[in-house]
Order: structure tokens, then C-alpha cells, then sequence
């Protein structure tokens, strides 16, 4: 998902309500499946779109580049997310890590998160998705629904860059694995 | 039909986009000034019209009621300067201490 025009943010900057009502009608859906895949909980979904929103109007001037506005709309989500999750007493799942790669380095194959997949393919991938370990989830999230790179993943969960990549690295793994063993 | 992981995902959500527009909207439609708000509070709702008229017919029967009691007294008449030296002319001077 690319990022929007500089010229959108910088309206935005100028309290352009249009600006603001473009910048959120694109993003909303992502946002939305993010915060949803992430909390697994509807309600909370729309509840943290709407803190996302709001705190995106009141805090702009926290964002130092224009660029990454896409990626700094995530993080406030990410954090709505964090909240859901400390307010109703499910903080442990916070800090499941699961296995973390040990070895990065080689050409692991495509990126599944780019693979064309069938209807069915992909419900068997978002039932994996909905398995995995909380940060890994995260991350892969961010990555497919956002197109964030590892450097705005980091950026937006308050992680090190290793851990991240550590993270997709599992993630990615687990849904090529998926997809190689599912019938085309 | 092949579709990437991204577009399954938006496409599996979909049903949110009527509530997320309208969210969006929410959030941001301008804030009302404090004259807005106090407007909107005050709207002359029914209740707060019958509450008007009631109050209303109360004070006109309050003074209408005062009006019709005031009227029975005869007026206090005022005392000129000359009623009160007059008055006080005519009054005997109060009794000395005898034991003194």
C-alpha cells in the first residue's frame, strides 16, 4: 500500500478537513483489519479505528515525516491494540514470543505475502494467521495489510529491528509452508 | 480466482466499511462552538415549552393575586415634616427617676 502524497499530509497539516477525510477513508479498512486480526474482537476493532482517528487529528504534529504518515497511523493503532489487550487482562499474550529464527541469512522463496492465492488457500492462511503467536501476527499484519517495511514495523511496535525480522521471518515461513502443502 | 492474502483480508471485512464511514464521518464533523451547544441543550422542546408556559401562567397568577390582596388594605398614608412637628409638640415629656 503506498504511502499517501506528501501534499495530502501537509494539507491535512493545515487542518484540511477533505485532506483528513481522504487520509482516513483510505486507510480505515487496513486499520480495521489490523486492529481486528490483532485483538480477534470486532467491537474493540471499530472502538480502536475510532482512538486511531482521533489521536491521529490531535497528535499530526508528532509526525516528523510526511512520508511515513501510513506507518505512523499503524503504530497509533498498534498501541489502541496494546490497551485493548492490558484492559481486559490478556496483557500475558502480549509477550508470547514463540520461536524466533535463529538463521536469516539465505534466500528463503517468495514472499507469500505477495503469492496469489484461491479463496480456499487463503481461509486456511488466515486460520494460520489467527494461530500464530501475538507478536508474530502482528508484525505479518502490519507487513501484508500495511506494506510496511521491517524498519516502520520496528518503528511502529516499539521493537529492535532483529526481533521483527526474527518475527516475519517465523511468520512468513509458517504461511509458505501453508501454501506449498495446499492443493493450487 | 486468485487474489493476494491483502486483498482476501479487505475483501473478508468488507461488511465494516458502511459502520467505518460513518465513524470516519463522526470523527470528523466540525466541533460545535459553545453557542451551539448551548442551543442544542436548550432547544424548545416540548417539555421545556410546557415547563415555559407553566411557569409562566404561575407568575401571572402570583400577581394577579398580590394585586387583588394589596388592594383590600388601605394604603399607610405618609407623615410631611409638619404632621411629625405637630405630633411631636403635642406629646408630654416622659416622667423624671424620682430617686434621683
Amino acid at each position: 500500500m503506498p504511502e499517501p502524497s506528501p501534499t495530502l499530509v501537509q494539507a491535512a497539516r493545515r487542518h484540511d478537513n477533505n485532506a483528513w477525510n481522504e487520509l482516513f477513508r483510505r486507510y480505515q479498512l487496513p486499520l480495521f483489519c489490523y486492529a481486528h486480526g490483532f485483538t480477534r474482537d470486532r467491537a474493540a476493532a471499530f472502538d480502536i479505528v475510532q482512538e486511531t482517528f482521533v489521536r491521529a487529528l490531535a497528535h499530526l504534529e508528532g509526525l516528523r515525516d510526511d512520508a511515513r504518515f501510513g506507518s505512523w497511523l499503524f503504530g497509533i493503532a498498534h498501541q489502541g491494540c496494546i490497551r485493548h489487550f492490558r484492559k481486559t487482562r490478556r496483557r500475558d499474550e502480549l509477550f508470547v514470543e514463540g520461536p524466533l529464527a535463529d538463521d536469516l541469512a539465505g534466500d528463503p522463496g517468495p514472499d507469500p505475502c505477495g503469492a496469489l492465492v484461491t479463496a480456499e488457500q487463503s481461509e486456511a492462511l488466515l486460520v494460520l494467521v489467527a494461530t500464530l503467536p501475538l507478536p508474530q501476527r502482528s508484525a505479518l499484519l502490519m507487513h501484508v495489510l500495511g506494506d510496511l517495511s521491517l524498519e516502520e514495523i520496528a518503528e511502529a511496535a516499539g521493537a529492535p529491528l532483529g526481533t521483527i525480522k526474527s518475527r516475519l521471518h517465523q511468520a512468513k515461513q509458517a504461511l509458505r509452508r501453508l501454501i506449498a502443502e495446499s492443493p493450487p | 480466482m486468485k487474489k493476494k492474502l491483502r486483498e482476501w483480508m479487505l475483501e473478508g471485512n468488507g461488511d465494516a466499511l458502511t459502520r467505518l464511514d460513518a465513524l470516519r464521518a463522526r470523527v470528523l464533523s466540525p466541533r460545535p462552538s459553545a453557542a451551539e451547544v448551548l442551543r442544542a441543550v436548550f432547544r424548545p422542546a416540548g417539555a421545556w415549552v410546557a415547563l415555559a408556559l407553566a411557569w409562566l401562567a404561575l407568575a401571572i397568577t402570583a400577581h394577579v393575586v398580590n394585586r387583588g390582596t394589596s388592594g383590600a388594605h388601605a394604603p399607610v398614608p405618609s407623615l410631611t415634616d409638619a404632621d411629625l412637628t405637630l405630633l411631636l409638640s403635642n406629646e408630654s415629656p416622659a416622667p423624671l427617676d424620682h430617686h434621683s
